[in-house]
């Protein structure tokens, strides 16, 4: 069992899930066929649910529509049984590319943009700051500006952005998707480390198998599109950190099995889930 | 293996801007020289004498003031006038699409052709000046605060709503420190048009500024000092453009962070 785990990280069991994405279907236009059709999907109170699907299978899509970018053309999306109309600072995205940092704010600036923005006070918000720059080892660069930092930097301080207000849901769209195989792992790990501590409500989209047996709890794959439906969900059964070992191997092995499967929208033969 | 790294051989300085310089100077005398002409191309030699000469002229001081007062004045209105109208139209997508047309039609004429309309409206005289380097001042300054606004990456608007800005707040804490450098590369154009604006105005109807300076010196036949107040024209708008291009970084070097129009 890890020790690392806090005593509230089971969620309870009575609470409704805090994420219900309900019969979701969207299309860009009413004479194409649907990109994706009927998901239905209960994301629990501090889980790492990982979205894991071919391109073209929405899966971007979905998480827009979690934060409020995009609509669903039918079904619906509620947090804590409330239904999600608009972007919101309770649920905060780390976008897959850099665009998102401002260029002309340091680090330490950017960092504290959405507790500014709330009104938080100045010494509150240098207080928190401080405090997520060195969650995310980043408070060596606090002065640099974004176009001085490595990309696995950037994305660590768009992570330390979105941990430093409480919003309750991180949203990541391919986080990682641009940087090198060893940047990668590194920040998949400390990722997995950060999340430990924090327990906020992860709903992470990725193409890669082995970066989602690293990271989630409960894994759910989407058919290829269109009209992409969610094909599977595979619970993740091991402690973390999660390295190289026979049973994540396993994992990645059920999981190529199931991509495989939802990429021909077929069901998963028979030697499914032995690895749970 | 020597201990002694070998150092690289350097190629030797070529001071090409100077040799540019030099090598044109060379040219025009020859050239003056050789048609033997004074009053249709006179040699730089007496170019340069007149030059030295208007430097050491307490008249071209006064020349000079006129012609710089009339752009500070008219190009910071202008500019000015053109950062909010820009942000304006830049901010409002309906007004932007009603506008544009009016913009863009308003900018291709010629500035100086407003000479006219604006003696009969304001007389002969400072206020009509004035009116032509304004309105050079505005359009470059307006269409590229437009433009920066418009090309904001979409990743920024949305991290601005997401946590929690307004309207007005991604207006003014995303769009408008983005269009900083572009909206700045059209201040450096207005600058130089408003100088170029204010310099014909008073050709053709100034009494005074380096404009009426040039054009005097023609309708006396002094060719000589007709060049060395095109010189001087250059050199003076040169020298505003490197003050306005150095200032520029300096002051709003954290909104270039990173671009590579610096």
């Amino acid at each position: 069992m890890p020790a690392t785990t806090p005593a509230n990280a089971a969620p309870p069991t009575e609470l409704p899930p805090l994420l219900q994405i309900d019969a979701v279907s969207y299309r860009y236009k009413a004479s194409l066929p649907p990109v994706m059709e009927d998901i239905s999907l209960d994301i629990r109170y501090g889980e790492f649910f990982v979205l894991l699907g071919p391109s073209g299978c929405g899966k971007t899509t979905i998480l827009n529509q979690v934060a409020g970018f995009e609509k669903p053309t039918t079904g619906q999306i509620r947090v804590r049984e409330e239904r999600i109309t608009g972007p919101s600072p309770d649920r905060a995205v780390i976008f897959q590319g850099h665009d998102s940092l401002l260029g002309w704010l340091t680090v330490r600036q950017n960092v504290e943009f959405p507790l500014k923005v709330a009104g938080v006070s100045t010494t509150q918000r240098r207080e928190r700051t401080q405090e997520v720059l060195e969650l995310v080892e980043l408070a060596g660069q606090a002065d640099k500006f974004p176009h001085e930092l490595s990309g696995g930097m950037k994305q660590r301080v768009q992570i330390a952005r979105g941990l430093v207000t409480d919003a309750r849901v991180l949203l990541m769209d391919e986080p990682f998707g641009a940087l090198d195989a060893q940047t990668r792992t590194s920040l998949q790990l400390q990722l997995s480390d950060i999340w430990e501590r924090e327990r906020r409500t992860v709903l992470f989209i990725t193409h890669d198998i082995a970066e989602a047996v690293i990271l989630g709890d409960r894994v759910g794959v989407m058919s290829s599109g269109p009209s992409a439906y969610l094909h599977s969900i595979v619970d993740i059964g091991l402690d973390r950190p999660r390295l190289r070992s026979p049973e994540f191997n396993a994992y990645v092995d059920l999981l190529e099995r199931t991509v495989t499967a939802a990429k021909r929208r077929e069901p998963l033969p028979e030697r499914a889930g032995e690895a749970a | 293996m020597s201990a002694l790294a070998v150092p690289l051989r350097r190629p030797a300085r070529v001071p090409w801007p100077v040799l540019g310089v030099v090598g044109a100077g060379v040219l025009w005398q020859v050239a003056a020289v050789l048609t033997d002409n004074q009053a249709t191309l006179p040699t730089l030699s007496s170019v340069l004498g007149e030059l030295v000469a208007l430097v050491q002229d307490p008249e071209l001081r006064d020349h000079v003031s006129s012609t710089l007062g009339r752009v500070a004045v008219g190009f910071g209105s202008g500019a000015l006038l053109g950062l909010v109208l820009g942000s304006l139209i830049g901010a409002v997508g309906p007004v932007r699409r009603v506008l544009n047309p009016y913009l863009n039609f308003l900018r291709a004429v010629a500035p100086i052709a407003w000479i006219v309309p604006a003696t009969i409206w304001l007389g002969v005289g400072d206020g009509s000046i004035l009116f032509v380097v304004v309105y050079a001042a505005i359009w470059p300054v307006a269409v590229n605060t437009i433009a920066g606004m418009a090309s904001v990456a979409p990743d920024r608007v949305r991290m601005g709503r997401m946590f929690g800005l307004s309207p007005f707040g991604v207006l003014w804490r995303i769009r408008v420190p983005n269009a900083v450098p572009v909206a700045l590369t059209g201040t450096r154009l207005s600058l130089g048009l408003s100088f170029m604006a204010a310099v014909g105005a008073e050709m053709i109807i100034g009494r005074d500024g380096l404009g009426y300076l040039v054009y005097d010196a023609r309708s006396y036949f002094d060719t000589p000092l007709m060049f060395a107040g095109i010189l001087l024209l250059g050199g003076v708008g040169y020298l505003g453009d490197l003050l306005f291009a150095s200032a520029r970084g300096k002051v709003f070097a954290r909104f270039y962070a990173g671009r590579s129009d610096a």
